[in-house]
């Protein structure tokens, strides 16, 4: 409507009032241009937190996902929720969200029902971010190993685009917390050529990322920890 | 007229008759004739071999034999019946007549003659009459009958033996007499003379199965032959073939294999010489025909396995025959035939025989296979002939695996609490499912006799019995089973499969132990470990302290030399190798006071506070090694491999410097270490104390019983008192110890409480003595009151004990408290200072010089920030009152007086007097915090604050714990429609977890702050909430059981996360170092399609449902194959 109404200006204005004209355009083109843009955003980016059964502690580092989703929207300019959203592989609403993660300290474990539902979710197309955030590492390979019994996890190369996509690591995942000791992993379930699960180990990319007073870790390691988290949504939005 | 034609006729007849006659008689004659001429001849020629010329005669002559005697025989009376008419003379025939009939004689030739003639003078009246008399007398005579064909052969003794000597004379000279004949007809050929010659073949003339073999065997007799000739053909075809046969001692011999089809055959014998016989020598031509018995052109198997393994049916592919299948599958064969079947019948290894369903071609048959075994078809067409050589197939009957169970966790024997829970975890395999689960166990005891120690049997229920692996927990509490320290539990679980063929299998797991050691055990065990660890930290010390030493010497030795030689490079070195194994000894001492921290915590011996403060020495011990140390070690090792002076002598004042550190660090530790030990040997005093008077109390009412003991009972009672005695002695002994300690100079009101209770220690001896001297005397009154009294001693003795605990308890509190105020008041100096720094800035212009002044203010403000944030970081490794609440807010105050810096140095006064004010805001709220987290600790029990949360969710447990149970024993029992009554049990349920889920919500309330610690009381509330709903809707199933089991099995991990997750090592998220490696290999080859192709059939091999240790072999194979492509 305002390209027409442009349209009919142009034709009817004469040299003199050429600036103002153009001017009272340019008012009218901004509703247009900031809606537009609205609209843009309107389509956000949601990751949901896998609850699960077993004993571990899937509700902790609760600001964790709150911190990148607010780095995503400001970083990319990408809609994002800024809130996460929670649920059980076996809700209803587990498909609405494409990328999902995971994380805790203790015991995971899924029933037969929920390890075929999260085949089938992670094979049509979803991704999974799982992080160690120390003591659920037995449990979560063995889990997976139900999901996908014939693939094993293999340590992503550091030229991985997971570890390029945005912000540079040139030596792989960023170590975080000391944890075990030794230098990081970042594994990944890989289905017929395509990056399905994306698993941190021995670093705690959460615990970075949560807000500064918590674990008072060193700034530095915080924003490495953040853009780690920054890639591995990217990258599962991407691919 | 009539008569002469009569009498003509009759003539005639007669005539035709005896030609007839003449021709048949003739024939025969002509017959014979020629067999007498031409056999004779062929005969003479096979004897005496005739010369061509004489042949030629021969022929020549028995030709025109031959022909004459057709002629005469045979064509002559036929000539003669044609010519033969009644106008034609007949006289001979009247005169042949004439002698046939004696009666007639020559009146008929008389008559005959007048009738054909006109004799001169005769009256023709007299002719007609001699006529008509004579044809009136020969009416009724028929002359042809009078002729008999017998009359008209040669005599029988003449005939027959000819024919007979003939017939013989063919049949065995046929071969000869053949040549001979050959050689008489072909006079102008040129005949060897072929000697006599004989073939015997064996079997001659033969009908044979299609398919079979055949021997022949040929006899030959006649000349001398290199070797024999088999020649045939098949039947239809033209050309011969041909084979040599194998010459035996007296004949010749050959096998044809698999005949099929028809053919003839002859036999030649190849003669030595002379080469005329060559082709001469050959028998008669034989024929084999063959025999086509029915075959089965085609059998299809259908395989449906039993109910129970849920396995779909399926079919064998065609002509296949082999059979595996488990025990109970229902087979169904159905076969195509080559021809119609009159019967058909499936033959067993085990001889059973049974009929086929037939129709035309087809046959078919169903039965159960239960038993290996073999088995063949067995046809017959409507000729009778059966199937040659049938195929025997196999069936192979599988075996139903024995299911496989294995206790995963704990998976090892485990000591816990007399009152613990542990949560087992069961793994199962099988190949088709399970029936059922069960948990054995036996109580094994020091007092043996008063335990039950037989063995019981706990039903678990498997959440998915038709899978073929599970993974199933159980929570096992000891609480409500008759175990006490000391005892121990023998226990392992068995699994059935569900294989209702053979019966269900049982497979049993490992056999484990579960120890219940006494407190004593536990606290021994613990108090030896600790003092070894602390022995050997003071040894660390005084290595280190020698160490340090050493150090100066080489570093003043360095000052003075110029450069670094061998000797002091060696030196060095040494130092070095000694410092680092100073740390892997630390290392070990932390890593095993780990450990026995680790199992004290697990049976929850540590009241939280020593827990809190062993933790905080287990981050002491991690601290002691810094990695600056380290990394002065590696420079000093560089610089020494470099043998450079400078950076050497650099290198080892780091390292001294570093070293000294490490032995303050250590010294701290010790200090520590050894305050600790003080803190736990009182709390287990005080433990030891409580158990102490515990059981006197039940030994007091057991000796005020009104029946008086028997002799066991007394008994019983004297050991338990003899404990009691030891337990004392324990406790006296621990007393003296802790006296003895250094760190108890800190708390001189606690070492007083301590002179008390070893003063009422040392009267509660002699007073248990007397008791026990009574009740050794049988004397149970008098040792009830005295039982009493010295309850009421120990009474004292813990209260006593306990005194200096609290004592010890709250002189740390206070100092927490102190040091608390000691911040706040440091921060209310900052936001005054803060404030007046506002005004500062605010009254500032743009043009005055004040701004770096200003600046410098802040600043100084920013650093006493900066010393206030380390007190706190300090302080919240000791307490838990110092919320998150605190340091954010701090950290907001801090960011906030950065910006402001930031904005004096620009001048922009406005703006920095804008993020003063909110700094001060920020410092403000942290001292409203403080001052809170000041008036909890104070009302609070214990300074580190969450023993009272952790109390009632250990009550909540136990009352979750208790309503479990409950339901389960509830939904085992009723099943069905409810009675009034079972309704009314589950509305009780329904308030007893309605009330838990109340208090949950309510803790959840108050600890809003600090839900992190305890988990998500809310998420816990509202799965209660569900199981309330399921209990008043009356509505209790296994996934109400299930809900309540994971409902108690995540408070008793909050309990657990309460003291692991502030005090892990790991949890309180130690900085991550930086590691350097390479990076790892790119799996690209899982592109390969190959590798693709090697998932797919993976997963298809996976999803065949094969046996879990053929899965396992399939696994690897498929690994295998996998290094094999990316090889």
């Amino acid at each position: 409507m305002d390209y027409i109404y442009i349209f009919i200006m142009l034709l009817k204005m004469n040299s003199g009032k050429m600036i103002k004209q153009v001017f009272y355009i340019l008012i009218l083109l901004f509703p247009s241009l900031l809606s537009s843009q609205v609209s843009e955003r309107l389509s956000e980016l949601t990751v949901v937190r896998i609850k699960y059964d077993g004993g571990g502690d899937w509700y902790g580092n609760k600001t964790t996902l709150k911190n990148l989703l607010q780095l995503i929207s400001d970083e990319l300019k990408i809609g994002t929720t800024l809130k996460e959203k929670t649920a059980s592989i076996m809700d209803e609403s587990f498909f609405n969200y494409p990328v999902a993660y995971i994380a805790g300290h203790g015991n995971i474990k899924f029933s037969d029902d929920e390890a075929e539902r999260l085949r089938t979710y992670l094979t049509s197309g979803g991704f999974l971010f799982a992080d160690d955030d120390y003591g659920m590492d037995v449990s979560f390979r063995r889990e997976m190993k139900k999901v996908f019994p014939e693939l094993n996890f293999v340590e992503l190369p550091f030229t991985h685009p997971i570890y390029i996509i945005y912000y540079e690591f040139p030596n792989g995942l960023p170590k975080i917390h000391e944890h075990d000791g030794g230098p990081p992993r970042g594994l990944g379930l890989i289905y017929n050529g395509r990056l399905v699960v994306f698993y941190s180990f021995n670093t705690d990319i959460s615990d970075g990322c949560e807000d500064p007073e918590i674990h008072n870790d060193p700034p530095e390691k915080r924003q490495a920890a953040l853009r780690m988290g920054l890639n591995i949504l990217l990258y599962s939005i991407l691919n | 007229m009539e008569a002469i034609n009569q009498i003509i006729r009759k003539i005639v007849l007669f005539q035709r008759k005896n030609l007839v006659f003449h021709f048949i008689a003739g024939s025969i004659h002509f017959f014979i004739f020629f067999l007498i001429i031409w056999l004779s001849t062929f005969l003479a020629d096979s004897v005496f071999y005739f010369k061509t010329e004489v042949r030629w005669f021969i022929l020549i002559l028995n030709s025109s034999l031959t022909i004459y005697l057709f002629y005469q025989f045979v064509l002559s009376p036929v000539i003669d019946s044609f010519l033969l008419s009644e106008k034609k003379d007949l006289t001979p025939v009247t005169k042949y007549i004439g002698e046939r009939f004696p009666s007639i004689a020559d009146r008929l030739t008389n008559i005959y003659q007048l009738i054909i003639s006109e004799p001169p003078g005769s009256s023709s009246s007299i002719k007609q009459y001699a006529i008509g008399q004579f044809a009136q007398k020969v009416t009724d005579i028929n002359f042809a009958k009078k002729l008999v064909l017998k009359d008209y052969f040669l005599p029988f003794s003449f005939m027959l033996p000819v024919l007979m000597g003939s017939i013989i004379l063919i049949f065995s000279l046929s071969g000869r007499l053949s040549l001979s004949a050959k050689r008489v007809l072909n006079p102008a050929g040129e005949y060897a003379i072929v000697p006599w010659y004989e073939f015997s073949v064996n079997p001659g003339d033969a009908s044979i199965i299609s398919g079979e073999s055949l021997e022949i065997t040929i006899l030959y007799q006649g000349p001398e032959a290199d070797n024999c000739m088999f020649w045939y053909r098949n039947q239809g075809e033209k050309n011969l073939q041909s084979k040599v046969l194998r010459k035996g001692q007296n004949n010749y011999h050959l096998e044809l294999d698999n005949i099929r089809k028809p053919f003839d055959y002859y036999v030649q014998a190849i003669p030595a010489f002379p080469a005329e016989w060559r082709n001469k020598l050959i028998s008669k031509m034989y024929t084999i025909e063959t025999l086509n018995p029915p075959l089965v052109n085609e059998i299809l198997v259908e395989i449906q396995p039993p109910f129970y393994t849920k396995l779909p049916k399926r079919f064998l592919d065609l002509n296949v025959g082999d059979i595996i299948a488990y025990p109970g599958s229902k087979i169904n064969i159905s076969g195509l035939v080559s021809k119609n079947l009159k019967t058909a019948e499936m033959v067993f290894s085990d001889d059973e025989k049974k009929n086929c369903r037939i129709r035309e071609n087809k046959f078919s048959y169903a039965f159960t296979i239960n038993t290996d075994k073999s088995y063949y078809f067995n046809i017959s067409d409507l000729e009778d002939l059966h199937n040659q050589d049938p195929i025997e197939y196999s069936i192979t009957v599988l075996v139903d695996q024995f299911p496989f169970v294995e206790i995963t966790e704990p998976g090892e024997d485990i000591e816990i609490a007399a009152d613990g829970a542990v949560n087992l975890v069961i793994e199962g395999n099988d190949d088709f499912g399970f029936k059922s689960l069960n948990l054995h166990y036996q109580i094994q005891g020091k007092i043996k006799e008063t335990r039950d120690s037989t063995w019981q049997n706990v039903p678990i229920l498997i959440s998915s019995p038709h899978a073929k692996h599970f993974q199933q927990s159980y929570l096992w509490n000891f609480a409500n089973l008759p175990v006490s320290f000391e005892d121990y539990v023998k226990y392992y679980v068995t699994l059935t499969d569900n294989d209702i063929i053979k019966g269900p299998k049982k497979s049993r797991s490992n056999t484990y132990y579960i120890r219940f050691p006494s407190l004593e055990q536990l606290f021994d065990e613990f108090e030896m470990t600790q003092n070894e660890n602390l022995e050997s930290t003071e040894d660390l010390a005084k290595e280190s302290e020698e160490l340090k030493k050493d150090l100066e010497e080489i570093r003043r030795e360095m000052k003075r030399e110029k450069e670094i030689d061998w000797e002091r490079k060696r030196s060095l070195e040494a130092t070095i190798e000694k410092q680092k194994k100073i740390q892997e000894k630390l290392q070990k001492i932390e890593e095993d006071l780990e450990q026995a921290i680790k199992k004290m915590e697990n049976n929850q011996l540590f009241s939280p506070e020593i827990l809190e403060k062993y933790r905080q020495l287990q981050n002491l011990f991690q601290e002691i090694i810094t990695p600056e140390l380290l990394q002065a070690m590696n420079e000093l090792q560089n610089a020494l491999n470099n043998l450079d002076q400078k950076s050497g002598q650099r290198s080892v004042e780091k390292f001294k410097l570093n070293q000294e550190r490490f032995k303050e660090n250590l010294e701290r530790t010790l200090a520590l270490f050894e305050k600790v030990k003080l803190e736990q040997e009182l709390d287990r005093m005080v433990k030891m104390a409580e158990q102490l008077k515990k059981e006197q109390s039940e030994i007091s009412e057991a000796l005020q019983d009104e029946n008086l003991l028997n002799k066991n009972e007394r008994e019983s009672l004297l050991q338990k008192e003899e404990n009691q005695k030891d337990l004392l002695e324990k406790i006296e002994k621990s007393l003296a110890e802790l006296e003895k300690s250094q760190s108890l100079d800190d708390y001189p009101k606690s070492r007083n409480h301590l002179e008390e209770a070893k003063d009422t220690g040392s009267q509660l001896q002699n007073q248990m003595q007397n008791l026990m001297n009574q009740m050794s005397a049988s004397n149970q009154a008098q040792a009830g009151k005295s039982s009493k009294q010295v309850g009421r001693q120990m009474e004292q003795l813990y209260s006593d004990l306990k005194k200096a605990q609290d004592e010890m308890i709250m002189s740390d509190k206070k100092k927490i408290l102190t040091k608390m105020q000691k911040i706040t008041e440091n921060l209310l100096k900052l936001s005054e200072n803060e404030e007046n720094l506002v005004d500062n800035t605010k009254s500032l212009s743009n043009y005055t010089d004040r701004f770096p002044e200003v600046a410098e203010s802040q600043q100084k403000i920013l650093e006493g920030m900066s010393h206030v944030i380390r007190d706190i970081i300090d302080l919240s490794h000791e307490t838990f009152f110092i919320s998150p609440q605190i340091s954010k807010s701090l950290g907001s105050a801090n960011g906030n007086m950065r910006k402001s810096l930031s904005e004096l140095e620009n001048r922009r006064q406005n703006t920095a007097s804008n993020f003063q004010r909110q700094a001060m805001a920020g410092i403000n709220e942290s001292i409203l915090s403080m001052n809170q987290s000041m008036e909890m600790m104070s009302s609070a029990s214990s300074a580190t604050g969450f023993e009272q949360y952790l109390e009632q969710m250990r009550k909540l447990s136990g009352r979750q714990g208790q309503l479990n149970q409950e339901s389960l024993n509830f939904f085992k029992q009723n099943q069905g429609s409810l009675s009034m009554e079972q309704q009314g049990y589950l509305r009780r349920m329904a308030a007893e977890q309605r009330a838990i889920q109340e208090s949950m919500e309510n803790m959840a309330n108050e600890m809003q702050n600090r839900s992190d610690i305890l988990g998500r009381l809310d998420h816990m509330a509202n799965e209660m909430g569900e199981v309330v709903e399921d209990l008043q809707a009356l509505n209790i199933d296994r996934k109400t059981i299930e809900r309540q089991q994971q409902i108690l099995s995540r408070m008793l991990d909050a309990q657990k996360s309460v003291r692991e997750k502030e005090y892990s090592k790991k949890r309180l998220a130690e900085v991550g170092k930086e590691y350097r490696r390479k990076s790892p290999d790119d799996p690209t080859n899982m592109e390969d399609p190959r590798m693709k192709q090697l998932s797919l059939d993976l997963i298809r091999a996976l999803q065949e449902g094969f046996n879990p240790d053929y899965e396992k072999l399939i696994e690897e194979y498929f690994r295998a194959l996998n290094a094999d492509i990316s090889n």
